[in-house]
């Protein structure tokens, strides 16, 4: 057990003493908000309230769209490299390893992003496909990342986290909009469009299109085009209607370590992939008075994704009712029900397949949460706990207990005990999946298993936020997490199969362990035309392997950075020009020997008329390619320059 | 383990703690509609040139003319500085609007509109509202609704033949331009 008490009372102190919070949100002072802050900021009566997310007893990160235009990411992935306590690595130029505290991946197992309140995590293997989350950046009205177990409101899988995109009302995209973006690494265009339909409808159309380069070292050249609408009315004082929909297609040049059962044997292929899907989502809010209100919600989701080694088609269908209410004067409740129904179909090679290739799983899900003014406008205690059923793990309850303190209005503790899951998947339970030791020699098979656990997560978190002068807000937040039933692999035996030598081995759930970590958010307002968005984080990961589990996940000890860093200045100059910078560092991954690196992204924007904005940006400017996460061959994030104009009619 | 379970019941006993330390103050309750349109105006001083001719006199002058659907919480900007200028909130009546920098029109001044921006007509003076058909009168920023958010339309053109210059990134975030 590498872990000591000495260590957890640093973290302990760093979070109580180091002065910390959220944005100008938290300042009571109506002066000290920004135009950004008052565009994002909700207006709510005093009954009727959705407490802004920042004074939430939990650890709560914003992107707003000034964050979006000014950051010149044109992935959503990028974005998320502003928010402290996330693990965001470039592996190829269509894959992202992303975590939040931890267990980095090409596919990260305890997070959950929901688009839209639509769930994005695939249950084939409970990651995300974040090559198809790619939403044109001018339509997402925000991104707000909840770190620590978010499962019981936001759903299953939010383990580590939630990741929330929500995307601009139609009211808010009215007219038109041009943009072409020209560089060395991507080049694409988008064409928006927005009108009234009578008095209380608005709707938005787009296309985009989209080419990104090969990485250094890399075969993954990738183009994307998508297309949507959204439709948004207002029937009267007390109903709202809203329609979405969009569908994608696209290719990508994959490379993959190809097996089989004749010579070669083993050889990594590069390959063309298909990647295509869409979905339609139809949302109905309703007041029945000033203190309550419900959301009625049902999508459709279909993808499909050719990946050489293995075909996947995937159907989801989810009904979800919420309802929030005050009770009384202190209570505030929000429950709600749920129903999802998942269907694939796989067709998979001999170096993966799934058994049964196709299968169908039901998801029931209910929640209640309370929060409670113990003191009015002081002291408030939540209490909630989701309960689900689904086909894999049976019943499952997800509770979680926090209190906000606000002792003076320019700060807030917190603190939250919560217990979260995450249901094994598909992969766990029905994946084969073989590869050669030696080609020709000796071969060896992973295989899911029905017995497998969910992974069960106890997280115990403290935060405080602080404004101690006018132009700084400071969050910090302390937790650790301590885990049990995390992915090992057993031994099954060892056999002869197709006249070779064969080492079976099983998914089990035989390891436990902590994450503990800190993370340190500063925002400064140094002038009205100054500011810097910066951040540190420190997390460490201590797992054990038990019961001759083989301990394939004590990877994730090495796969997450212990130290990050990231500095964003950004200034407006004279003449209606803007400079932006992003500068990050983030320390080695000790597992899969990543050096670490720093880097750094430029931004300068030029807007002479509310109609036009032109802009330059450089990325990765420190190196000529640098890794940033183990795939196969090694590709490397390359230095880019892209050229971006805007155009509003 | 058996410190990192002591540690654990420490933590939860701080969580406790807290819930008993009850005597302490005040809690910045969500914004109402009004702090946020108060918080916009003050922003939008920052975003607005007024020429150096309307730039006399010590303080800056917030008018609000007709009901003050505010009450106190324009006396928080009171005393703040705009333009090196500190600032004073004024309630007036359609009379008496030549030394305001900002003027604020109630609703309840709607059928007044066209009295109120004739007696300033080509004074540099900033003319903000929030009804729908402020800016077809001639005045310049009206405040609207979106969802639950706050947002507001600009009529750059007669704020331009006042002599007021308005910044483009102002422009660009309103919902919608009049030039």
């Amino acid at each position: 057990m590498k872990f000591t008490s000495v260590r957890f009372w640093t973290y302990l102190t760093i979070a109580l003493f180091i002065p910390a919070s959220v944005q100008a949100a938290d300042a009571a002072k109506i002066t000290s908000f920004s135009l950004e802050d008052l565009m994002n900021t909700e207006v709510t009566s005093v009954t009727r309230s959705s407490r802004p997310l920042n004074q939430s007893a939990a650890a709560v990160t914003v992107i707003n769209q000034e964050d979006i235009r000014r950051s010149g990411a044109t992935a959503v992935p990028e974005l998320l490299r502003m928010v402290p306590g996330m693990q965001v690595a470039r592996i190829t130029a269509s894959q992202w390893a992303i975590s939040i505290r931890g267990f980095n991946g090409a596919l990260v197992t305890k997070l959950l992003v929901l688009v839209d309140g639509r769930t994005v995590y695939s249950p084939l293997h409970s990651g995300v496909y974040w090559d198809v989350q790619d939403l044109m950046p001018e339509n997402i009205e925000r991104i707000e990342v909840i770190r620590g177990p978010g499962a019981s409101v936001w759903g299953s899988n939010a383990m580590n986290g939630v990741i929330n995109i929500i995307t601009k009302d139609s009211k808010d995209t009215q007219g038109g909009l041009v943009t072409g973006l020209g560089g060395s690494e991507e080049q694409s265009g988008a064409l928006r469009y927005g009108g009234k339909i009578g008095e209380k409808t608005t709707y938005r159309g787009y296309g985009r299109y989209f080419n990104r380069d090969s990485s250094h070292d890399g075969n993954d050249a990738w183009q994307m085009g998508q297309g949507g609408i959204r439709v948004d009315s207002t029937l009267n004082e007390k109903d709202k209607l809203a329609f979405d929909g969009a569908y994608y297609n696209g290719e990508e040049d994959l490379r993959t370590t190809f097996s089989t059962l004749t010579p070669p044997f083993r050889e990594v292929m590069n390959a063309d992939g298909v990647i295509s899907g869409g979905h339609f989502l139809s949302r109905w809010e309703h007041a029945y008075s000033e203190t309550s209100d419900s959301t009625l919600q049902f999508y459709y989701d279909q993808t499909y994704r050719d990946s050489v080694i293995l075909d996947e088609y995937r159907y989801t269908g989810d009904i979800d009712w919420r309802h929030h209410f005050m009770l009384g004067d202190r209570n505030e409740v929000v429950w709600g029900l749920g129903y999802r129904l998942n269907a694939d179909k796989t067709k998979g090679t001999f170096s993966a397949y799934f058994d049964p290739g196709s299968r169908t799983d039901n998801l029931y899900q209910a929640f209640l949460q309370d929060t409670i003014a113990l003191v009015p406008d002081k002291l408030w205690f939540t209490a909630g706990t989701r309960l689900e059923i689904n086909d894999y793990s049976g019943f499952e309850a997800q509770p979680t207990a926090r209190l906000l303190w606000q002792p003076t209005e320019k700060q807030s503790v917190w603190g939250a005990v919560s217990r979260a899951v995450r249901i094994p998947s598909r992969l766990d339970h029905d994946l084969q999946l073989n590869g050669w030791f030696t080609p020709g020699v000796r071969l060896g098979r992973l295989e899911g298993d029905h017995d497998r656990d969910s992974e069960v997560l106890y997280a115990y978190e403290l935060g405080y936020r602080v404004q101690p002068v006018k132009r700084l807000a400071l969050d910090v937040t302390g937790f650790i997490n301590d885990y049990k039933n995390l992915t090992t692999t057993r031994l099954i035996g060892n056999e002869v199969e197709n006249g070779f030598p064969i080492t079976r081995l099983a998914v089990d759930d035989e390891m436990k362990g902590q994450a503990v970590g800190t993370e340190i958010a500063a925002k400064f307002q140094a002038t009205d035309n100054f500011m810097i968005n910066s951040g540190y984080t420190l997390l460490q990961i201590y797992l054990n392997a038990e019961n001759d589990g083989l301990g394939t996940a004590e990877a994730a000890e090495g796969q997450s950075p212990e130290h990050q860093i990231f500095v964003n200045p950004r200034v407006d100059l004279p003449f209606d020009l803007e400079l932006d910078a992003a500068l990050r560092y983030v320390d080695a991954l000790l597992r899969s020997r990543v050096p670490a690196y720093w880097e750094m992204d430029m931004r300068l924007g030029w807007r002479p008329t509310e109609r036009l904005e032109f802009s330059v940006v450089g990325q990765n400017l420190f190196h000529n390619h640098h890794q940033e996460f183990p795939g196969t061959g090694n590709p490397e994030s390359q230095r880019a320059v892209y050229g971006k104009t805007a155009v509003k009619f | 383990m058996d410190r990192f379970r002591r540690l654990k019941a420490a933590l939860c006993a701080l969580f406790l703690l807290g819930s008993s330390a009850a005597q302490f103050s005040a809690y910045a309750a969500a914004l109402n509609e009004y702090q946020i349109k108060a918080g916009f105006l003050f922003q939008f001083t920052k975003f607005i040139e007024w020429p150096s001719g309307a730039e006399t006199g010590d303080t800056f002058n917030i008018c609000v003319v007709g009901k003050d659907p505010f009450g106190e919480i324009l006396d928080e900007i009171r005393g703040e500085k705009i333009k090196n200028r500190e600032v004073e909130i004024k309630h007036t009546g359609p009379h008496g609007l030549d030394g305001c920098q900002l003027i604020f029109i109630s609703k309840s001044e709607e059928d007044r509109f066209d009295k109120i921006l004739n007696s300033v007509k080509g004074k540099s003076i900033l003319t903000v509202s929030e009804s729908p058909e402020f800016l077809g009168r001639g005045g310049m920023i009206n405040f609207l609704m979106s969802g639950n958010k706050i947002r507001f339309e600009i009529n750059d053109k007669d704020a331009k033949a006042s002599g007021l210059k308005i910044s483009s990134k102002l422009l660009s975030i309103a919902s919608r331009v009049k030039s």
